[in-house]
């Protein structure tokens, strides 16, 4: 009888963990009816990543914090985005909760390029993975909330809203990307 | 030969996030000559070297592996031809994504206890076709320069990556 009860409670767990592993590996928000996002053009001579979070229900609670060289960036939320403008050459970032990952990319003058933080399931607690990835898959995950000002760290190179608000604006149309 | 000029090249050996290393160097050559205004500024073939900017195993919880290449240098009449913006499966021209960013799909579907899944690895063949661009203006000594005889024959570079992850 102990035997069947633990059985039971056993296919509940799986059956939850199979849920919530289905919902990561399908970003929750399609980006088919919604206006895409304008990245504007990095300004002349500089580089820029946009970092992205896709709005799954896998760890959507933990955030997920860029750092460079142990300086905050900014905190991802989930479903949500900013823009890096950075100087030309390899950075590496780092992002933490309660474990580490670790991306390098190489910035190039007047290019943009694509990062995404997914929370992947750990042991104990959900585990983030940044990722290199692309225009196209930044428009389908459907991200369009940009990180608050409040959640950006003392790190340069985010753009505040008023900044990107900005360069969205001069940005009409929308600058070539990837 | 001014900077951004686009520049189609060949990697010569077999890279993967699984056996390459960030910082590796790996070999490529110029797969199609660089030709403006119908005169071959350099001939196809000039070997040069690009490097792994950052290359991450598959691993855990369906983690796929990771790969970003850039391209360095060419070795032009015994100069360095610096080079940018390399892209798989791309002629050089359309496109501006820095460098070639790789991630593979993680394998999670239908997983329970994702923590033990481990995800696809990231593979580029030797002989992949790459787009990359001129990184700076580059002076070619006007005795290397040589009309070109027959018309440009365009491959579709595109058709031979595609069996590519990304």
């Amino acid at each position: 009888m102990k035997y069947l009860a633990r059985a039971g409670r056993n296919l509940w767990l799986a059956s939850a963990f199979g849920i919530a592993v289905a919902a990561a590996a399908v970003p929750a928000s399609a980006a088919t009816d919604k206006a895409e996002v304008v990245i504007p053009a990095p300004p002349p001579g500089k580089g820029q990543i946009v970092f992205y979070r896709t709005g799954t229900i896998m760890g959507a609670a933990m955030g997920c914090a860029v750092n460079e060289n142990g300086q905050k960036i900014s905190s991802l939320g989930a479903g949500r985005y900013f823009i890096l403008v950075t100087e030309p050459g390899r950075h590496e970032y780092m992002v933490k909760s309660e474990a580490k990952d670790f991306l390098a990319l190489e910035v190039e003058p007047d290019e943009t390029q694509y990062a995404m933080c997914k929370i992947k399931m750990g042991m104990m607690a959900g585990r983030p993975d940044l990722q290199p990835s692309t225009r196209e898959a930044f428009v389908k995950a459907g991200t369009d909330r940009p990180v608050d000002d409040a959640d950006m760290g003392p790190g340069p190179g985010a753009m505040r809203a008023a900044e990107r608000v900005a360069a969205q604006a001069a940005a009409a149309p929308a600058a070539p990307t990837n | 030969m001014p900077k951004l000029t686009p520049v189609t090249l060949q990697i010569d050996g077999a890279l993967g996030s699984r056996i390459s290393k960030t910082f590796d160097r790996f070999p490529i050559h110029l797969y199609e000559a660089i030709v403006i205004d119908g005169r071959t500024l350099v001939p196809a073939g000039a070997s040069g070297w690009g490097e792994v900017v950052h290359a991450k195993k598959a691993g855990g919880s369906g983690a796929a592996g990771e790969l970003v290449l850039a391209a360095r240098v060419l070795t032009v009449d015994g100069r360095e031809l610096h080079l940018r913006s390399l892209r798989l499966g791309g002629s050089g021209e359309n496109h501006n994504q820095a460098a070639t960013t790789l991630a593979a799909v993680a394998g999670l579907a239908g997983a329970v206890g994702g923590w033990l899944m481990k995800g696809s690895e990231v593979d580029v063949p030797s002989g992949t076709i790459a787009g990359a661009k001129v990184a700076e203006d580059f002076a070619v000594a006007e005795s290397a320069v040589t009309p070109q005889a027959p018309p440009a024959v365009l491959v579709d570079t595109k058709v031979q990556s595609e069996g590519t992850k990304q």
